[in-house]
């Protein structure tokens, strides 16, 4: 397989072709972290086409670190891609009233195939997606969450929790269904 | 910490994680990413016709500056005084004048002697080294020609041969060009409009969401969201800038020179309680070109009117929407026009402060970019700052 080093040296000597494997090799990956925040495949489209054409047009200003870090840098503009994109298009609320449930007992995680893990983040309210995307997948602070978003920090740590209660239920749910 | 094991556990389980997409994505990027190189190669070579604008004025403006140094610096007197007797000079016997004699109260050469030593430092060698010449007494004629009012004055009311104050206003004749009222200025300015601007507007229900919720018969009339607003505020526009002064006459001037623009914008999207902000920027170099006209003048004070217009180029865009940084097209040419009242006193003879509170009105240039320009396109404004004139 190609190294992201080769891939990068092609995309800056100019080769058209580069592009394209640059796409065929990421694409799915970004599709995957596009529909963790906006659960429409199209819109998760959307979010991965125009992530792509930043990616390609700001690639030279890229500086490579490693083996791994071509593919870190490709996440990471997609989820900023995908936050701007929720941000615009659905509406979001971020209420510090939250209801308690009741605590569930922490699930097999790994028992659950990933594909069925985010069809669940992708059913939890846009909000509590949002802050628990930032938080755990782009292990943003609840500081730069708040100041990403335009709210509180104790405000982001609240949904945060509540949505990892909601997600625990459901993968509970989904074992139970399984047994 | 047992939620941080959780949200870990949660990122590796889905690190790797693929979907594959039922369509090709590539033919839209590619598109995409065709049609902005297309953009930037016409940015690009907007750019490079703006950087040949700008290197052609800064050769006008050196190639004008460098005539007019030249010009200035080239000896005049002396050259005056010695090549006017030598172009009468004649090759026959040298007679003095003797309307000349007659009228002038001077009774001998040496007289001549005593005008030069005392108030032509520079012509004094040359009498001096010419004194015993045959040309002697054409150069002594020549001179007592044109000195002849002032002394007859000088002698009748002081009856001696001493003239300092007649023979300076001579030499300040001679020394006076006929282009003399030509100077160059160069100077330094700040620049900003009167206030910054606020405006807030209410979002339209879409027609798509009016069907929705059964609004259709009321498709016609604006429909707005309740808790959704957009506000758009525009800082005043700063501009810095260095200017070329070129007097045409006592009255008339030009002036041109290169001016920088900065124009700072923010958008506010509000949906109920959440927000959105992007930040704009807007960095413009610009090129003007004004008429002066002096209206009074008291001692050091002087007023006049201003009147031109301006082409600023934008070079340079900043948009982000929190840390997030955005691609943006820049705007287009945009030009104005204004007019100003100019107040300007000297506080040395080649340096001067001024003040022209005016008017601008900036034409709409077509572009979709929202900033003061488009939202405020006639606005007051204040310039101050300093000249230095070089031969004044």
């Amino acid at each position: 397989m190609e190294t992201e080093q080769h891939l990068l040296e092609a995309i800056k000597n100019g080769e058209r072709a580069a592009f394209r494997r640059l796409y065929e090799r990421y694409h799915r990956y970004a599709i995957a972290i596009g529909l963790r925040y906006t659960p429409r495949f199209e819109e998760a489209e959307d979010v991965v086409q125009d992530s792509f054409v930043k990616i390609l047009t700001s690639i030279r200003q890229f500086d490579y670190r490693g083996e791994g870090s071509l593919k870190a840098w490709v996440s990471k503009i997609v989820a900023n891609e995908a936050t701007n994109y929720v941000k615009r298009h659905e509406q979001i609320t971020f209420s510090s009233n939250i209801p308690d449930i009741s605590d569930e007992e922490e699930p097999d995680l790994e028992r659950v195939p990933p594909e069925e893990v985010m069809k669940m983040i992708g059913k939890l309210p846009p909000g509590y997606r949002l802050i628990l995307n930032l938080f755990a997948f782009e292990h943003c602070s609840h500081k730069e969450i708040s100041q990403r978003l335009g709210i509180k920090e104790d405000s982001s740590a609240s949904q945060l929790s509540r949505a990892k209660q909601l997600l625990i239920k459901m993968i509970n749910d989904y074992l139970k269904k399984q047994a | 910490m047992k939620q941080d094991d959780f949200f870990k556990r949660l990122d590796e389980h889905l690190a790797d994680l693929e979907v594959s997409s039922p369509n090709d994505l590539w033919e839209d990027i590619e598109t995409t990413l065709e049609s902005q190189s297309l953009l930037d190669e016409r940015k690009a070579s907007h750019f490079t016709s703006l950087k040949r604008w700008v290197v052609a004025a800064v050769f006008a403006g050196l190639m004008f500056w460098g005539g007019y140094l030249y010009w200035h610096n080239q000896p005049q007197e002396p050259q005056q005084i010695s090549g006017t007797a030598k172009n009468d000079l004649k090759p026959e016997p040298i007679q003095p004048e003797p309307p000349i004699i007659a009228s002038s109260t001077v009774q001998n050469i040496q007289s001549i002697q005593l005008v030069t030593k005392g108030s032509f430092d520079t012509s004094k060698e040359e009498f001096s080294r010419q004194e015993n010449s045959p040309q002697e007494s054409l150069q002594q004629n020549e001179a007592l020609r044109e000195s002849e009012n002032h002394e007859e004055e000088s002698v009748s009311h002081e009856g001696q041969l001493s003239f300092p104050e007649s023979v300076r206003k001579m030499t300040a004749q001679l020394e006076r060009k006929p282009e003399e009222h030509r100077r160059l200025s160069l100077g330094l300015y700040a620049a900003g409009s009167m206030g910054d601007l606020n405006i807030s507007n209410g979002v339209l229900m879409s027609s798509a969401l009016l069907n929705q919720y059964a609004f259709s018969r009321t498709r016609s009339a604006a429909v707005y969201l309740a808790g959704y607003e957009e506000r758009q505020h525009h800082r005043q526009p700063i501009s810095f800038g260095l200017t070329l002064d070129y007097q045409l006459n006592h009255r008339l001037s030009l002036s041109t020179g290169v001016v920088y623009t900065k124009l700072y914008s923010d958008f506010t999207s509000i949906m109920g309680c959440y927000q959105i902000k992007r930040e704009q920027t807007l960095h413009y170099v610009g090129i003007p070109l004004n008429v002066n006209v002096g209206i009074w003048q008291y001692k050091g004070l002087q007023t006049y009117l201003s009147a031109g217009g301006q082409m600023d180029f934008n070079v340079k865009v900043d948009m982000n929407t929190g840390p997030v940084r955005q691609t943006m097209e820049k705007d287009r040419m945009q030009f104005s026009a204004a007019a100003s009242l100019g107040i300007q006193y000297y506080l040395l003879p080649q340096m001067s402060v001024y003040a022209e509170p005016g008017i601008r009105h900036y034409f709409d240039n077509g572009s979709q970019v929202r900033n003061f320009f488009k939202d405020k396109p006639t606005s007051f404004n204040l310039q101050f700052g300093i000249r230095y004139s070089f031969n004044r």
